[in-house]
């Protein structure tokens, strides 16, 4: 009795993804990232990313600066792999907050229709009719710079998108007559939406949930590339790449090494994110 | 006389579109005793699903009365409805989109046992859902199969089990084998019957099709655009049908044979009246060969001409009313 629900959805999701090679790649990058972010102090201290040592500034990558150091000595490999965490941080966090928000929103309003959606679909035009960034903007000047305050921004600027592409997702669901089955068993609107909308969309939340997470990583590090995500002296890999071009032009190795790292992930998340959204199609299915 | 199962009085569902007020079901009134089975028929359009999930409460009525063993349940409260939930029921005509793609069959019937409460253990669910799988006649293999791994007939199996589950008393069946195969109909029909004889069910059994209602209807009630044109014994409705709308249907009923192609719109001329604020009048006068001007401005009401035979029709005008 104790089988995972639907399971054979998810069986196929997994044979899809081991034969596609560009999935293999990318799930390899995540394994490794995810690998930094859970040892990162036993590959290298903290302190080494944030103590300052002056007569160690600015040397380039050798063999006990692998990343060399920037101009206050710091190194800039424990930087970079301690940057890691702040950045997977903000990007997991405010993606999970919006796949959160924006399921709930979106499923409710497919699920209660009529006025209920009406009132939801107008709310979210005018949530998205906002510039992000400004809002954005608006958020960090109201509630202060730091990291808390850069993942509630950021997610409050991605749930809206998210909602109505869930609640588009949970439309076509919700019309389903297994749904007004339910109804005349005697269930609540609760267990309706989580029961039997959600597993039902959850293909959708996940590969939403994956673009979010690419594109938040991006949007932390160009908020704190601005001065307005991370404050020094966290590592955080945008607010690494704002030191560094400072010196690039003497010390490209400032911004090449942060950079690098995030690009990779972004890069390994988005295809991901694909394998992911062809794993699920339906289309794509040989035999169901 | 014993209180009627269900008892519809003056039941109207209005849809609201942006082209005005849709009228869905139209001030339909009935009674339906227990263990019987009334077959509402009519076109694709007119109202059965409509009808059937108001009564249920799946639907909001716009005005009317339901009565389930007598007692008005049309606006009662979430609260209130769950416990009659248990003895009420619908089967529906989809099993594909009826059935969680998401659950397992045993995951399925199990459902409504688990909202209700009735059993505790997980064990005693189990045996229940094993029990109600042999009754509909589906093999203990299927317990952890996704519905999507069986086919129509069996799916179908499924959704009657779970309708079953809670033991309950009137079944809304909407067209449950319209979407199957013909030789796997009369399967399904005949399990119905069983079902119905071992339980003392109360069928309300919803069908485009007056071939599939002849064998397990007691009674037939005609609708034509959300309302109740005729009504009356099975028998006396094929023998000697009384409204002309309910003449053109049986005349619709395919033959069996080969290059004969008789469906609803050949036998049928003239357009169909929107259902959307309908005018006054007859809303067959458009297609009725037999419309008069009387048809097109007076509504006719529905009344019993014959013992048990109800038809709402100006031909009958002169009729008297049977009132034993
Ligand atoms: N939720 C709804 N909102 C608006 N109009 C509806 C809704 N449900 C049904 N209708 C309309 O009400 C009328 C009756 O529909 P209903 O589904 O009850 O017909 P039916 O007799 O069951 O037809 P079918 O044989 O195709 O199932 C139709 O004109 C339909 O378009
Ligand atoms: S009332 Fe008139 S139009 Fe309507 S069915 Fe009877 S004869 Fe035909
Ligand atoms: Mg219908």
């Amino acid at each position: 009795m104790k089988k995972t629900r639907g399971n054979s959805i998810w069986k196929e999701l997994f044979l899809r993804l081991i034969h596609n090679k560009r999935a293999i790649f990318a799930m390899a990058i995540l394994l490794l990232l995810i690998l930094i972010v859970i040892f990162a102090d036993l590959i290298i201290p903290y302190s080494k990313a944030v103590d300052q040592n002056i007569l160690d500034r600015f040397t380039r990558p050798n063999s006990s600066h692998w990343f060399g150091t920037d101009k206050y000595g710091r190194d800039q490999f424990a930087r970079t792999i301690h940057g890691t965490r702040i950045s997977l941080l903000i990007g997991f966090g405010s993606a999970t907050i919006a796949a959160i928000l924006g399921t709930t929103i979106g499923v409710a309003a497919a699920y209660f229709g009529g006025k209920v959606d009406n009132i939801i679909c107008r709310i979210l035009d005018i949530w998205m009719a906002m510039p992000s960034l400004l809002v954005t903007l608006a958020i960090i000047a109201g509630l202060g710079v730091g990291i808390p305050q850069t993942i509630f921004a950021l997610a409050f600027g991605a749930t809206p998108g998210f909602a109505r592409t869930l609640r588009a997702a949970a439309l076509s669901v919700a019309s389903q007559e297994f749904i007004e089955s339910s109804v005349a068993q005697g269930a609540s609107h609760g267990r309706i939406m989580l029961h039997d909308l959600v597993p039902n969309v959850i293909s959708q939340i996940l590969i939403q949930f994956t673009m979010n997470v690419s594109y938040m990583i991006l949007l932390g590090s160009t908020l704190s590339f601005l001065g307005l995500g991370a404050q020094p002296p966290t590592p955080e890999w945008g607010a690494m790449l704002a030191e560094g071009l400072q010196d690039y032009q003497f010390y490209p190795y400032l911004v090449m090494f942060p950079g690098m790292f995030l690009a990779l992930t972004a890069l390994a998340i988005n295809i991901f994110g694909d394998a992911l959204r062809d794993g699920f199609d339906p289309k794509l299915k040989g035999r169901a | 006389m014993s209180v009627p199962v269900i008892e519809c009085i003056e039941l109207k569902k209005y849809f609201d579109t942006p082209f005005g007020k849709l009228h869905a079901v139209d001030n339909v009134s009935f009674k339906l005793e227990a263990h019987k089975t009334l077959g509402i028929v009519g076109e694709s359009g007119c109202g059965k699903s409509t009808l059937g999930r108001t009564i249920l409460g799946l639907h909001k009525a716009t005005s009317g009365k339901v009565l389930f063993d007598g007692r008005e349940i049309q606006d009662l409260p979430a609260k209130q409805m769950k416990p009659l939930r248990k003895e009420m029921q619908i089967i529906f005509q989809d099993p594909y989109s009826s059935l969680n793609p998401r659950d397992t069959v045993s995951q399925i019937i199990a459902q409504p046992i688990r909202i209700q409460g009735i059993l505790k253990t997980p064990s005693e669910i189990d045996a229940r859902v094993q029990e109600l799988m042999d009754i509909v006649g589906l093999g203990k293999r299927f317990a952890n199969t996704y519905p999507h791994e069986m086919d129509g007939g069996r799916r179908q199996r499924v959704g009657i089990a779970r309708a079953l589950a809670m033991n309950p008393k009137f079944i809304v069946c909407d067209e449950p084998v319209s979407a199957l195969d013909v030789s796997i109909q009369a399967q399904i029909l005949n399990l119905m019957m069983d079902l119905q004889d071992q339980m003392g069910l109360t069928y309300l059994f919803i069908t485009h099709n007056l071939a599939v209602v002849k064998h397990i209807s007691d009674d037939i009630a005609v609708m034509y655009l959300g309302q109740m044109v005729e009504k009356s014994e099975t028998e006396a409705l094929f023998k000697d049908p009384l409204h002309p709308y309910t003449q053109a249907l049986l005349k619709a009923i395919p033959i069996p044979e080969i290059g004969h192609r008789n469906s609803i719109k050949n036998v049928l001329k003239g357009e169909v009246t929107s259902p959307i604020e309908p005018k006054p009048g007859c809303r067959f006068a458009p297609r009725c060969p037999y419309a008069t001007d009387a048809c097109r401005s007076v509504e006719p009401q529905l009344k019993e001409v014959k013992k048990g035979h109800f038809v709402a029709c100006h031909l009958f005008d002169d009729a008297k009313e049977c009132t034993e």
